[in-house]
């Protein structure tokens, strides 16, 4: 601290508003002589006189109180607000082990050292079961290589007069290469994962009396043409 | 500091029990709190039936929101930080008169100073320096009043106003500063009378 600092902190220094410290700290240039005895004498003078209550001033009347009192019943008191969970602050051996960054973020989020332990217990078990049968689900599952696809898509290389097919289920191969032949149409590629086929008409057919004939059927379940690409 | 600890105990223990609705615990606050909160008014807005009033509304704060007291300042700065508010909110309703930071009276010339400055008793001096009190702006005069008046700290002045410490300390500089000058206008020296030892 140095003069002007404890100069200006001469005011609270006679008002006994100052830590011990900086008390201490403006005593110094007090007693050095730095700050001058009439500069302190005049802010004593200051404190004193605006201390004390002037003659000029009105009497506070303890009445207050009373009228106060009476009105008491008409003011409602507000609600506490909500209880502020105080999350203790990490300590520096906590610092020390590691368990910062995004881990350590997330503990503190979730107030996890504040969980009592049997509901720590109740959820870590929980996570353990649906760890447990996630697991379970993705090793049992068929493997399946195929591509995602939908009914829409279009195959990579179509003709023009293409078709997308799809059977009924329990339509036979017999049942199927009779439609087929029936409508003069030939499977160009499929199945696909979904059941698709892609069929052509033969370039001489009727293609649309083809496709008629094929929606016509009960053993066909979905039939729509290709775009040429 | 301006508080003895026990105090600051009592009045957080005061709070507690008036957050539950204790009447009595609210009258005992009001008996430590009641006079002080009024002569802080009455300073600020200069009129005694509006500082009454004030004081009422103060203490019906404190009754009303003691529940929500979460005793991060002290109670005696909480209190008069509602005081300043609602006197502020009360010079502003009625438009009185009063001086602002730019309308503080000029400082009067260097050369004025200390002429014919006398030695003089103590009642007069305070006399003048309540004169002179009066001419500050009032952002100067309350940094002033609440330190020598109500034993407030520069940090608990600048939650109470609502600024930095650092405008505190300044605020109280010019205020010395203008006193100062205003009183040797007056021929009054404020260094010449041994007021408190």
């Amino acid at each position: 601290m140095n003069r002007q600092e404890a100069e200006e902190l001469l005011p609270w220094y006679v008002a006994g508003a100052l830590s011990a410290r900086e008390a201490q700290a403006v005593e110094a240039f007090i007693d050095s002589g730095a700050i001058s005895r009439s500069t302190l004498d005049e802010v004593r003078s200051y404190a004193a006189a605006t201390a004390e209550t002037g003659p000029d001033e009105p009497d506070y009347d303890p009445q207050i109180l009373q009228r106060v009192l009476t009105r008491l019943d008409d003011v409602p008191q507000m609600a506490p607000e909500e209880p502020v969970v105080v999350v203790p602050e990490r300590t520096a051996h906590q610092e020390g082990t590691g368990r910062g960054g995004w881990l350590g973020a997330l503990v503190e989020r979730l107030q996890w050292r504040l969980t009592p332990p049997l509901a720590r217990a109740l959820i870590a078990a929980q996570l353990l079961l649906v760890l447990g049968l996630a697991a379970a689900l993705v090793l049992q599952a068929p493997s399946i290589d195929r591509e995602y696809e939908t009914v829409s898509a279009t195959p990579a290389a179509t003709q023009a007069g293409s078709y997308t097919l799809q059977f009924a289920p329990g339509t036979t191969e017999a049942d199927l290469r009779r439609l087929l032949v029936d409508a003069d149409a030939t499977i160009v590629s499929g199945p696909s994962a979904l059941g698709l086929y892609t069929i052509a008409f033969a370039p001489d057919a009727d293609a649309d009396a083809g496709a008629a004939r094929l929606r016509g059927s009960s053993l066909v379940s979905y039939l729509q043409p290709l775009p040429p690409g | 500091m301006s508080e003895a600890v026990s105090d600051i105990d009592r009045d957080q223990a005061l709070i507690a029990r008036i957050a539950t609705g204790d009447k009595r615990a609210f009258e005992a606050l009001f008996r430590v709190y009641g006079e002080r909160v009024f002569r802080y008014a009455v300073r600020l807005i200069s009129d005694p039936t509006r500082a009454e009033e004030v004081t009422n509304d103060v203490m019906l704060e404190v009754w009303k929101n003691a529940p929500r007291f979460e005793g991060r300042s002290r109670v005696s700065t909480w209190i008069l930080g509602i005081t300043r508010n609602l006197a502020l909110n009360s010079i502003r309703r009625k438009a009185l008169d009063t001086v602002t930071v730019d309308d503080a009276p000029p400082i009067a010339d260097e050369s004025t100073e200390s002429a014919g400055a006398v030695a003089l008793d103590r009642a007069t001096l305070s006399q003048g320096i309540r004169a002179a009190l009066s001419q500050l702006s009032q952002d100067h005069r309350d940094v002033v009043e609440l330190t020598f008046f109500h034993g407030c700290s520069y940090e608990e002045i600048a939650e109470i106003v609502g600024c930095p410490e650092g405008t505190v300390k300044t605020r109280m500089f010019h205020a010395r500063k203008q006193l100062h000058t205003l009183l040797a206008r007056q021929g009054l020296d404020p260094a010449s009378v041994e007021m408190a030892s």
